[in-house]
């Protein structure tokens, strides 16, 4: 009986030494791995930018959370991009080269993105950039989560010229994204044989609207397209809000802006977007839910934020395909990946590195959230450079819209 | 204690050294195929899917583009412009239809492609060029509705977005097959003039998913699209063929794997799928066409090699463990053979046979062992009969010895009776002796007191006399009237001093008997009783005055007052009489002066009474024998030699202590008696 014990008692001891050994053969490591969150955190843009850094951070939780990418946790390394491009550059740099970090989330208006991309294309790195924007840029380095104007400004002209009126003005800040965005729109007048009212553009940060909207007063139009960003917005309804029987589509205004500017002086109108808070899904559901739990019940998400959310998800989907944090194998796995995001499934087009989205249309409802009217029925293929010119030609009218 | 056969000893021993790491081993093996083959499978299907997914999207981006071409042809521009400006005049006239008839003839060659058919249609949906006539919209229907979803959805795309786009699959019932349409904006002068549409077969989507390749019979392409709350599979199921494609089927339907691949996820799944068979199935969502494409192997097919190999393993396992039994079984007797032999041999010789050898067999040990066995035997044997002879020899010799003992002890016991008596004998001449000495001492004792007495009573009666004579003489003068004042006056004066004398002489003697009689008393006292040991040596040293005061010795009494005993008085008396009277006889003998002390301290529960003196000490010879009866150095001159023993008997046995002695010659003696006390 003693025997038979200390029998039991020594194959014990050889499996656990067998045990013991298989696990020190097991040489995963578990160490961390840094990624770049390059936003202002200071600076006018700042407001809108510490959301996006919100849900970087909710993303990284739950990758965490669900242990982390091949066995490694998620860093942040967040560098304050100051509301200033060259400062974008400058901490873009560092993060690549000091940091040494994975994959860089950031950027939110045109002209830093165009400032941060040579930094980026140069070290052959990987950023992934979440706002809708003009388009007419394509770089190798750049995943572009936010919609293109084929998913944004396009349809939405022509939506609002069958369902609202084919009087349109159009009103901007004076900077690339307004412009580039009106001569598009102009395009799609164009195409149905349109001209607009008007054109104006103001300096950005201007709150003296008052000769717009009294060109807007005079002309009577049954649209104005907004492309204004920042304050003047407050201004802008405030004067449209006297208006009656106009109405505004707007492309930079979502939950957040409605609720800065007011949402009683909103009622009614327009924007365009991929994703709105309000979107019906068991996706967005668990988005907000996540979100909220995480910031508060007071928080309100936009499309920026979903975007930024969708960014973080694919590139982890791409890690865990390629198998590696390299950007360049990285950027290779991300073609053709897709996923069920809040608002709707998006895929990554391998050719231009922008994403397959839905395009909805949504009207402010007085409690700040957006009914949604329309919503093109499939994601919509992302076209940096809309097919009906050649891309030489929108480079060149490109060009020279910077020069204007 | 439950003991272990050798065969189950060495099955169990062969089961933990070579079984329990084979199966270790290979169940990690198992393991680690398994995974390896699920690994490389999903690795596969990913790397196929992708491949199916690039298959798809070439050729929808290739049909797309060939609208995009021909959307861009200035023929076609051209052409288009004009049949609208025909078609707006009167659209059943002949200029229309001739123009209409002219160029089905030249874009009949689009058909040769593989599309079947090629609309033009205005941006108010209406159908103004057709390869065929026998499309399902009517053109007396109105514009919008007649349009079946997929093309009414490429239409509104290019309206839109002005974008080529393409539509999913879907069951024309005119056709009675699935088609797809491809829409291309055309555009002059940036005016959106109209819409171009190819209609596509489904045939080619069929042979890409058909082409399976791989050497599982269970891999299988599934490929759906989803339009609302409904779904329709894309191209013809393997398992199911009366699933029509096109055809819509609520979305609840949905497999997994599908569910998963429509809704955008990207991955390896294990689930069950339309049949209900679990399947590995990689899931790719292919935007172009909305398609969730689903590449997918029955787990079953995939495990076939690992459910084979665990089959042969657990097969092999049992075999090992049989042969295992077999051979413990086998070896385990065969090393036990020889042991069972030297057990039979070795309970004969137990049982008194020595003659039984064992037949060397087994390993080199066993063998070795068997000869050894043997030869003890051998020798056995040997020892056993001389061992008798021995045994013999050596019972006589002791039965021998055994009478003498019994004759010596016979002798012992005699003269220990004899012993005995003489010992008791001895015994009541000693008690004997002792009465004499205690009556000689009382006798020396009376005499000496007789002595004293005389003293006193002497000079009583030379006083007496002497006043009666006075008394005579007194008389005389009185009647003779010589009597004078003065002569009155000695004569009172001589009477005062004679009754003085008188009176003290008769005192001493009534004290001298008074003390007499109380150590008299006392001597003779049996019982216990509490008294103060100053007092009893006081009066004591005052009843012994007429025999110590021969002697030129001071006795000196240092007892403490308060030191209260319970004990027998008499003892003590006889004791400290003895210890002084020796002092005096022999401590002093020729010496002018000395002195004798007597004190006595009381520690923890003991009496510690020391009679020591100064005079000439006793040699060392005689100190060990001193307490001994009847030993003394004055035999001659009268000593008995039992005053020191009668001591010795008091401290030991009445008085249940201990005495000791200590002398230094020239310097004195000291007698230390110890004992218990009891207050």
């Amino acid at each position: 009986m003693l025997i038979k014990i200390r029998l039991s008692f020594y194959i014990c001891l050889f499996i656990i030494g067998l045990l013991v050994a298989l696990q020190a053969c097991d040489t995963k490591q578990n160490t961390k791995v840094k990624i770049g969150i390059l936003h202002s955190m200071t600076g006018t843009m700042s407001f809108s930018e510490r959301d996006l850094v919100d849900v970087i951070s909710l993303a990284i939780k739950e990758i965490n959370r669900g242990g982390g990418l091949l066995g490694k946790k998620i860093e942040p390394v967040l560098a304050d991009g100051a509301s200033d491009w060259n400062i974008f550059a400058a901490k873009a740099e560092k993060l690549i080269t000091t940091d040494k970090v994975a994959v860089i989330f950031g950027c939110w208006t045109s002209s830093c993105r165009k400032s941060v991309k040579p930094v980026i294309e140069e070290h052959h790195h990987l950023m992934f950039y979440p706002l809708q924007y003009e388009g007419l840029e394509l770089s190798p380095n750049i995943i572009y989560t936010g919609a293109t104007p084929n998913q944004q400004i396009i349809p939405s002209v022509h939506w609002a010229l069958e369902n609202i009126g084919e009087r349109v003005y159009l009103i901007g800040s004076d900077y690339i994204f307004p412009r580039a965005a009106n001569m598009i729109i102009k395009d799609q007048l164009k195409s149905r044989g349109i001209t607009p009212l008007g054109e104006t553009y103001i300096p950005l940060g201007s709150n003296d609207l008052t000769e717009a909207l009294r060109e807007i007063a005079e002309l009577k139009p049954d649209v104005v397209v907004n492309t204004i960003n920042g304050d003047s917005n407050i201004a802008f309804f405030r004067g449209i809000s006297t208006l009656s029987k106009v109405k505004v589509l707007s492309y930079s205004i979502g939950e957040p802006e409605v609720r800065a500017i007011g949402a009683e002086l909103m009622v009614g109108h327009f924007a365009a977007w991929n994703y709105f808070q309000s979107i019906d899904s068991d996706e967005n559901k668990r988005f907000i839910d996540a979100f909220k739990r995480e910031f508060g019940a007071e928080r309100v998400v936009n499309d920026p934020m979903e975007a930024t959310y969708i960014g973080v998800k694919l590139w982890a989907q791409a890690v865990k395909s390629a198998g590696s944090f390299e950007p360049l194998r990285i950027r290779s796995t991300l073609a053709h990946q897709s996923l069920n995001a809040p608002h709707g499934v998006v895929s990554v087009e391998a050719i231009s590195q922008h994403l397959w989205k839905t395009v909805r249309i949504g009207q402010v409802r007085d409690d700040g959230q957006f009914d949604i009217v329309w919503s093109s029925d499939s994601p919509i293929r992302p076209s940096p450079f809309p097919t009906y010119h050649k891309k030489q030609e929108w480079l060149k009218r490109l060009r020279e819209l910077e020069l204007k | 204690m439950n003991r272990f056969g050798l065969s189950s000893v060495l099955f169990f021993w062969l089961l933990i050294s070579v079984m329990v790491p084979t199966f270790l081993l290979s169940a990690l093996y198992l393991s680690s195929f398994k995974e390896t083959l699920l690994e490389q499978e999903q690795e596969h299907l990913s790397q196929f899917a992708d491949k199916k997914v690039k298959e798809v999207e070439d050729y929808v981006s290739e049909r797309i583009s060939d609208a995009f071409t021909l959307s861009q042809s200035a023929e076609v521009i051209e052409l288009f412009s004009r049949l609208l400006t025909h078609y707006q005049i009167d659209r059943e006239g002949q200029d229309y239809l001739g123009i209409l008839e002219n160029y089905q003839a030249v874009y009949q060659q689009y058909t040769d492609y593989g599309y079947l058919d090629l609309l033009f249609i205005t941006p108010s949906e209406e159908v103004i060029f057709s390869l065929t006539d026998k499309h399902e919209f009517d053109k007396e229907q109105l514009p919008g509705e007649a349009f079946s979803h997929g093309l009414h959805g490429v239409v509104q795309k290019a309206k839109y977005f002005l974008e080529s786009s393409s539509s999913s699959f879907e069951y024309s019932p005119l056709l009675k097959q699935a088609t797809a349409y491809i829409g291309a904006p055309i555009l002059l002068d940036g005016k959106l003039l109209g819409v171009i549409v190819l209609q596509v077969d489904s045939q080619i989507i069929q042979r890409v998913t058909l082409d399976v390749s791989g050497n599982l019979s269970s891999r299988e392409v599934v490929v759906a699209a989803k339009r609302g709350s409904y779904f329709s599979y894309q191209a013809q199921l393997k398992y199911d063929s009366e699933v029509e494609i096109g055809g819509l089927l609520p979305v609840f339907k949905l497999p997994k794997p599908l569910s998963n691949a429509i809704s955008g996820l990207r991955g390896v799944v294990f689930a069950e799928d339309y049949r209900g068979e679990k399947v590995i199935a990689a899931t790719r969502y292919i935007p172009s066409v909305q398609w969730g494409l689903v590449l997918k192997e029955d787990l079953d097919d995939v495990m076939l090699a690992y459910h084979e190999l665990l089959r042969l393993s657990i097969f092999m396992f049992l075999a090992v463990i049989f042969c295992v039994l077999l051979l413990s079984g086998f070896l385990g007797r065969w090393l036990a053979k020889p042991f069972e032999s030297m057990i039979e041999m070795t309970q004969a010789i137990a049982s008194g046979t020595t003659k039984s050898t064992i037949l060397p067999q087994g390993t080199k040990e066993s063998y070795a062992l068997a000869l050894s066995f043997n030869q003890m035997t051998h020798s056995l044997a040997l020892a056993r009969e001389t061992l008798e002879q021995q045994v013999e020899e050596r019972t006589r010799d002791l039965t021998h010895e055994i009478s003498l003992r019994e004759s010596k002890e016979r002798a012992l016991t005699e003269s220990y009776k004899e012993l005995n008596e003489s010992m008791e004998r001895m015994q009541s001449m000693q008690s004997q002796l002792v009465e004499t000495e205690k009556m000689a001492s009382l006798g020396g004792l009376v005499a000496g007191f007789a002595h004293e007495l005389n003293t006193p009573i002497g000079v009583a009666i030379t006083a007496s006399s002497l006043f009666l004579r006075e008394l005579i003489i007194l008389e005389e003068c009185y009647k003779n009237s010589t009597l004078t004042e003065v002569v009155f006056d000695q004569y009172l004066s001589e009477i005062k001093d004679t009754c003085f004398l008188l009176d003290r002489n008769l005192k001493r003697t009534a004290s001298l008997v008074s003390n007499f009689k109380l150590v008299a008393v006392e001597q003779t006292n049996l019982h216990k009783e509490k008294f103060d040991l100053r007092d009893l040596v006081d009066s004591l040293l005052k009843s012994l005055t007429p025999e110590t005061k021969k002697y030129p010795v001071e006795i000196v009494n240092e007892i403490p007052g308060e030191i209260i005993i319970n004990s027998y008085a008499g003892d003590f008396y006889q004791l400290l009489t003895n210890l002084v009277l020796n002092a005096m006889i022999h401590a002093f003998d020729g010496m002018k002066e000395g002195k004798l002390t007597i004190c006595a301290s009381l520690c923890q529960y003991n009496l510690v009474l020391t009679v020591a003196d100064n005079g000439k000490g006793v040699s060392q010879e005689h100190l060990s024998c001193i307490f001994e009866p009847f030993f003394t150095t004055r035999r001659g001159s009268g000593g008995s030699g039992l005053g020191l023993s009668i001591v010795y008997n008091i401290v030991t046995h009445k008085l249940r202590g201990d005495i000791q002695v200590s002398s230094i010659p020239g310097q004195g003696t000291e007698f230390i008696i110890t004992f218990p006390i009891d207050t």
